[in-house]
């Protein structure tokens, strides 16, 4: 073992700086989780606040609201997931497959673009488009004589969760694609020439030589997407809402920004934050087993 | 530090000594004993002088942490930090805090200024640094505050909203006891011009309004009516330019929340049936295309541009401050009184409760200046002193007179950073003799303003009590009771508030809907929520004695 270390004693120097920064960000301040299952007082401490154990726990799922925040957060990221994870997949494999390297330099950008907008911008570029009665869609639509009246979008909470997604999607396809180009950039040509030479079209290498090939690279973010599940993005929820559209808006993130940090419950917020990960980890972990029931690599 | 404290504590009870012989001495040594007490050169460590100007004997600097938005303009530019130093020796270093999470952040990592104006810090981040001792008591800090002590002596109902649960006071006040400011949230204006360009009367009755309102919207681009108009513009659901004006014209007072305090007995009014009549008359206003969409999808930002836009978009709406009163062609909004509704109930506009702002001054135990600090919160309540933290710098805001009087003024220009008010974000001791007596406004006299509508017009419309919730300390119930109530809270106000707007938009009908409404907030806890906060106002009613 030591002389292993030895041999490769540049390597584990290498890793020295990336070893430290998880150790002192990530596994150092995990010890404040203990404000969960404490009435904390910023005065006592992390150490000395008075110890309540779960019942910070037991408050949040006695809420009324409780089964209606799970329900926003979960229908609203299950739905991201299964519309917004095949998209960036499918530009991947379309982008690779144009013969034209302007054309695709020129839709790389166009679709990055969106990437580099800051969320309030976004919501505030979908009030702006989407207003009831100013904006510009409902101008359009009216005028076009394809809609009488204000559109009401916006305050329509079975709207919210399609507005959400998929203003989410055309903000994040070009950037999520990258991976994918970056992994079918290294599938072997060879492959590509036999399957031509067997007659096949653009469509059949898509599907029979490319897909295959960065399936690993798919599953791998799948699971991890999979572990982020919960975890629900706070800004642009929050943005999102207004009384209308509220049963469909609050999730868990808004809520808790609401009622714990605001009023300075910060015990409550770590509480509900260690059940989201809790739930995130779960399912990270039954995802990852299954995948490697079916054949595939997991990520560990 | 420990040698500091140890000199401080000296000089207290160096204090205490001298103090008690001189009242031993009275009569006997007459001119010794005219001397302050506290003429002795070791307040603060022998920096403070006990009275006169500078406070301090040489230079010092005292960091004062402050919530201001960026929005509001450069609070560092303000004059009135170069006059405090130059009059004081004290320097005044600002920390500002844009938001409520960054003052909660402070709080909870104990990282104090040494003074703290107005912080926008959640009542619990305040009442548990009170708890831990990090705010200094005022007890021993009265005694060179005596205007303040008088003023805490001469009103103790506002001594009472000042008062902690452990019956000490905990800071000095914004106190601004301006009548037509409190005791009026907002005034109810209508589109004058339109009315004129129309041929028609101030609207007064809520059919009248109605018939006003119709008229904006089938003259849209026609005059100075333009064809998107607002006819009549709420930010629902919000305190200042909601919809709580709506259920006092007919009858039903809701202050910006649905809870009132009726002889001293908590109550809700989102249970009170007559509520439904207003939401009905709403509900019509929203089929007619009266009340828009935006009423429910615009924040703050897009409503406050909305309602000052010049030309104005909007026909009718309510609002604290006059609007439009420097516009070049003319006055566009007139004050209008409360509408008389088919209930035949009175009308009613709301209030504020009157109310000081209890610890916009706290002391911060790392403060190695107490007294010279107390000193300065003394000077910040001198009336002239207090005139320019609140209305803005002398010779733009206000002037003094010949007969002693001091006049507002009206600056017809853009005003600059440094000689805005600090108003309610610092302090400031204007009472009500003062504004009676002293203030001369010339806008008591001028039609259509806040002043003149006030005496004209709203005076009448106030409900005869005052059912507002008063301002109470946080620290009166248990930690549970209080998450209780907060959680309790959230989930009624959220369902209260989507209900109406559901109802008022056209979905769903409040007479059919009622039944369950009332059922549901009886599920969501709306008992357990009331005998919560009343048992928080029968522990309030005790503080103070």
């Amino acid at each position: 073992m030591i002389d292993r270390v030895k041999e490769n004693i540049g390597l584990y120097i290498l890793v020295l700086p990336a070893l430290l920064y998880v150790i002192l960000f990530d596994y150092m301040p995990l010890y404040g989780v203990l404000i969960a299952f404490e009435n904390f007082k910023p005065i006592k401490g992390i150490w000395g606040s008075d110890w309540i154990g779960l019942y910070h726990f037991e408050r949040f799922m006695h809420l009324d609201i409780f089964w209606v925040l799970i329900k926003n957060t979960l229908s609203l990221s299950v739905y991201s997931l299964l519309a917004g994870f095949p998209i960036p997949i499918i530009l991947a494999l379309a982008l690779n497959s144009v013969r034209s390297e302007r054309f695709k330099k020129v839709v790389q950008t166009v679709t990055y673009a969106p990437h580099f907008i800051s969320t309030v911008i976004l919501v505030g570029m979908l009030n702006v488009f989407l207003s009831p009665r100013l904006g510009v869609v409902s101008q359009l639509l009216n005028s076009a004589g394809m809609m009488n009246g204000p559109l009401m979008i916006l305050t329509n909470p079975d709207a919210f969760s399609h507005l959400y997604v998929w203003s989410g999607i055309w903000q994040g396809v070009g950037w999520g694609s990258i991976i994918y180009l970056a992994a079918l950039s290294g599938v072997d040509p060879s492959l590509h020439e036999a399957a031509k030479v067997d007659g096949a079209n653009k469509f059949h290498l898509a599907w029979h030589v490319d897909l295959p090939s960065i399936r690993p690279t798919i599953v791998t973010l799948l699971i991890l997407s999979c572990g982020g599940i919960l975890g629900i993005g706070f800004e642009k929820a929050f943005l999102m809402q207004n009384s209308l559209n509220l049963s469909a808006s609050e999730v868990i993130s808004t809520y808790v920004y609401k009622s714990g940090l605001l009023q300075s419950q910060y015990s409550f917020s770590a509480a509900v934050g260690l059940f989201n990960s809790a739930i995130n980890l779960t399912l990270l972990l039954t995802v990852n087993k299954l995948a490697k029931k079916f054949g595939q690599s997991g990520i560990f | 530090m420990r040698s500091k404290g140890a000199r401080w504590i000296a000089g207290v009870l160096s204090i205490a000594i001298i103090g008690g012989a001189l009242i031993g001495c009275t009569g006997t040594k007459q001119d010794e004993g005219n001397k302050p007490a506290a003429d002795s050169p070791l307040l603060d460590g022998g920096i403070t002088n006990a009275t006169g100007f500078p406070i301090t004997k040489e230079p010092i600097t005292l960091t004062v942490g402050i919530a201001y938005g960026a929005h509001m303009g450069d609070i560092t530019k303000n004059n009135i930090w170069k006059k405090i130093e130059e009059k004081t020796n004290i320097k005044i270093n600002l920390k500002v805090y844009s938001d409520a999470e960054k003052a909660n952040l402070m709080f909870s990592s104990r990282d104090y200024p040494d003074i703290g104006f107005r912080m926008d810090a959640s009542g619990q981040a305040m009442s548990d640094a009170i708890d831990a001792g990090d705010i200094v008591s005022m007890d021993d800090l009265l005694q060179y505050a005596p205007t303040w002590k008088k003023f805490f002596e001469t009103n103790p109902e506002l001594k009472k909203q000042a008062i902690m649960p452990d019956g000490k006071l905990y800071g000095f006040p914004y106190a601004v006891l301006n009548e037509t400011s409190y005791n009026l949230r907002d005034q109810w204006f209508i589109n004058q011009k339109w009315l004129d360009e129309l041929g028609l009367q101030i609207p007064t009755t809520t059919e009248e309004f109605k018939n006003v309102l119709m008229a904006f919207k089938q003259n849209a681009g026609k005059g100075s009516i333009p064809q998107n108009v607002i006819p009549y513009y709420i930010l629902y659901g919000n305190n200042i330019g909601g919809q709580f004006d709506m259920y006092g014209t007919f009858g039903v007072y809701a202050p910006g929340s649905y809870y009132i305090v009726e002889d001293g007995k908590y109550k809700s009014q989102a249970t009170n049936p007559d509520l439904k009549e207003p939401i009905k008359f709403m509900a019509d206003l929203y089929k007619n295309g009266l009340i828009v969409p935006e009423a429910f999808t615009d924040d703050w930002g897009r409503y406050t541009a909305a309602i000052s836009s010049t030309p104005p978009l909007v026909g009718s709406m309510t609002s604290f401050v006059d609007q439009g009163q420097n516009f070049k062609d003319g006055k566009w909004w007139t004050p209008m009184a409360p509408l008389k509704s088919p209930n035949g109930k009175d009308p009613l506009i709301r209030r504020q409760t009157k109310s000081i702002w209890p610890r916009n001054f706290v002391i911060f135990k790392n403060n190695k200046y107490p007294v010279a600090s107390a000193r300065l919160a003394e000077l910040l309540a001198d009336p002239e002193w207090s005139l320019t933290e609140n209305f803005g710098s002398e010779g733009i805001w206000w002037k003094k007179n010949a007969d002693g009087k001091y006049e507002l003024l009206n600056p017809t220009s853009e005003v600059a950073d440094a000689d805005k008010p600090l108003s309610n974000y610092g302090i400031a001791l204007l009472d009500e003799e003062m504004f009676n007596d002293k203030i001369v406004n010339d806008n008591f006299t001028k039609e259509g303003t806040r002043e003149w509508a006030y005496v004209h017009i709203y005076k009448k419309y106030l409900p005869a009590k005052d059912l507002n919730y008063p301002p109470l300390p946080s620290g009166l119930l248990s930690d549970m009771e209080k998450q209780r109530m907060t959680d309790l809270g959230q989930s009624l106000n959220d369902y209260i508030k989507t209900t109406i707007a559901n109802w008022i938009s056209g979905k769903g009908d409040v007479d059919a809907d009622w039944d369950a409404y009332t059922k549901k907030l009886q599920q969501l806890g709306l008992d357990e929520y009331i005998e919560l906060n009343q048992k928080q106002l029968d522990a309030a009613s005790k503080l103070g004695g």
